[in-house]
Formats: C-alpha cells, structure tokens, sequence
C-alpha cells in the first residue's frame, strides 16, 4: 500500500508493447538506413560531381573564348 | 550463435561488430523491449507516443551501438538513452499535442483500466506537468520505476546530491501547486 502520494505513481499498470512493435521497429530502422545511405552517397559523390562536371564546363568555356584546348600536361612522347 | 549466457555488454561488443541487426543485436532488443517500453510508457504518458519514442531509441541504439565505451553498465546506457530520447520528444511535440493525444486515450482507457486508482494516477500525471521535463522524468523514475539516486546520478550526469536535491525541489513545488492534495 502507498503511503505517499508520489508511490501511486507506481501503482499505474503498464500494458504490454503492441504485437506489431517489431515490424514496425524494422520498417522504421530500413527507412532510417535508406535515409542516412542516400545522404551519405549524396555528401560523398557530389564534391566529385562537381569537380569532374565543373572542370568540362571550364574547358568549354575557354575553348570558347580563345579557340584552344586546355594544353595536356603530360604530352605524349612522339616516338 | 548461443546468446542467452552472454553478458549485456558481451552482446553489445558483438553487435559492435555485426554489420546489421544481426543475433547479438536482435537479443539486446528482446533483453532490453520490457524497460525501454516502461520508461517510454511511463515519461511519454500514453501508448501512441510510449510506440514511437521506444521504436525511436531502438533505432538509435542500432546507430551508436559502436559508440558503447564500456564506462558504465549496458542497462545504464540503453535507460540513458531512452530517457533522453523521450526529453527530447516531449519537447519537440510540444505539450499541447500531448495533452490531445492523452486525454482521448485516458477517456477510451478509462473504463477497462486496470489500475487499483486510475483517477488517483491521471490526476498525478497531470500535476506533474507543471515541472520541467527533467524534473519530471526524475519524479516519476525515482517513485514509479524505483530507480535510486545513482542511477539517477549516472543517466542524468548530475551528482547524487545533485539528483537528490532535484527530487527534493519537484515534490516541494508540486506540493505548494497542489496544497489540497497533500494534507
């Protein structure tokens, strides 16, 4: 028996964690990894994208403007 | 793999390793379904929410499961969890939507509860909402989950004067709120 007001804070029943609590953790926790991997894949693959993309525009435009191709750095050797 | 002798932290370390929600992981989940959903139930104050906020620090421990350093018990990091993750529900949902969630559960619930003073715990837990959320988790872990002042101390990161002064202060305050309540 409680003897403080506070202890009848105890005497409140738990139920039971629905049935369908684990599907819904899985379906959940999926949906979660799906998110995090897209953004992963996002953060990691764009700084590439745009380097690569971000380079043949560059080259674009100067072909543009002056008519000439970036000159290679590494010439082939004529042999 | 046989998990049942293996110590929660044992489990833990294997899951660390696994690269899913392999067997180590899926029982620390089976170990840990009970007082997660207890300490959810118990701060979320309904089952709607007691759901989502339990699912939500499952998820969050299959995320950090590599972050366990071993500084203190398993049970103590998962509750750790757990009460910080429904903190941060409560806060985030605002008390408003807690309230209309939980007053049609609590009038749906009401006649098959089978609680020995339902009324008795309805009116408490609407008292308790005028505590900060911290002071509240406190309350209700120290008297309705039993837990004792360490454990408070390490979840909350507080001293056990600390705690112990915090429990001090909510009861007081409620008490000076409610004066007809406390003869």
């Amino acid at each position: 028996m409680a003897t403080d007001l506070f202890d009848h804070l105890a005497e409140e029943q738990i139920p039971e964690p629905p049935d369908c609590f684990d599907q819904e953790f899985h379906a959940r926790l999926n949906r979660t990894l799906l998110t995090i991997q897209i953004f992963e894949l996002c953060v990691r693959a764009l700084p590439w994208f745009l380097q690569h993309f971000g380079q043949a525009v560059i080259g674009a435009i100067r072909f543009t403007m002056t008519g000439q191709y970036q000159e290679a750095t590494h010439k082939p050797e004529n042999k | 793999m046989d998990t049942s002798n293996h110590t929660d932290e044992q489990l833990a370390a294997e899951a660390a390793r696994e690269g899913s929600d392999g067997p180590a992981f899926q029982c620390l989940m089976e170990r840990f379904r009970q007082p997660v959903w207890r300490i959810c139930y118990r701060l979320m104050g309904n089952e709607t929410d007691a759901t989502d906020a339990a699912q939500e620090v499952f998820v969050r421990l299959f995320l950090h499961r590599k972050k366990f350093a071993a500084r203190s018990k398993y049970s103590t990091w998962v509750h750790g969890i757990a009460i910080r993750t429904c903190l941060t529900l409560r806060r985030s949902r605002g008390r408003r939507q807690k309230h209309e969630i939980a007053d049609q559960e609590i009038l749906e619930n009401n006649r098959a509860s089978k609680a020995a003073n339902p009324a008795l715990c309805m009116d408490l837990m609407t008292m308790l909402d005028i505590l900060s959320e911290k002071d509240r988790a406190m309350l209700i872990l120290k008297h309705a989950e039993s837990y004792s002042y360490d454990e408070l101390a390490e979840i909350f990161d507080l001293s056990v004067s600390g705690c112990k002064m915090r429990v001090s202060r909510a009861r007081k305050q409620i008490q000076q709120a409610f004066p007809h309540n406390f003869p």
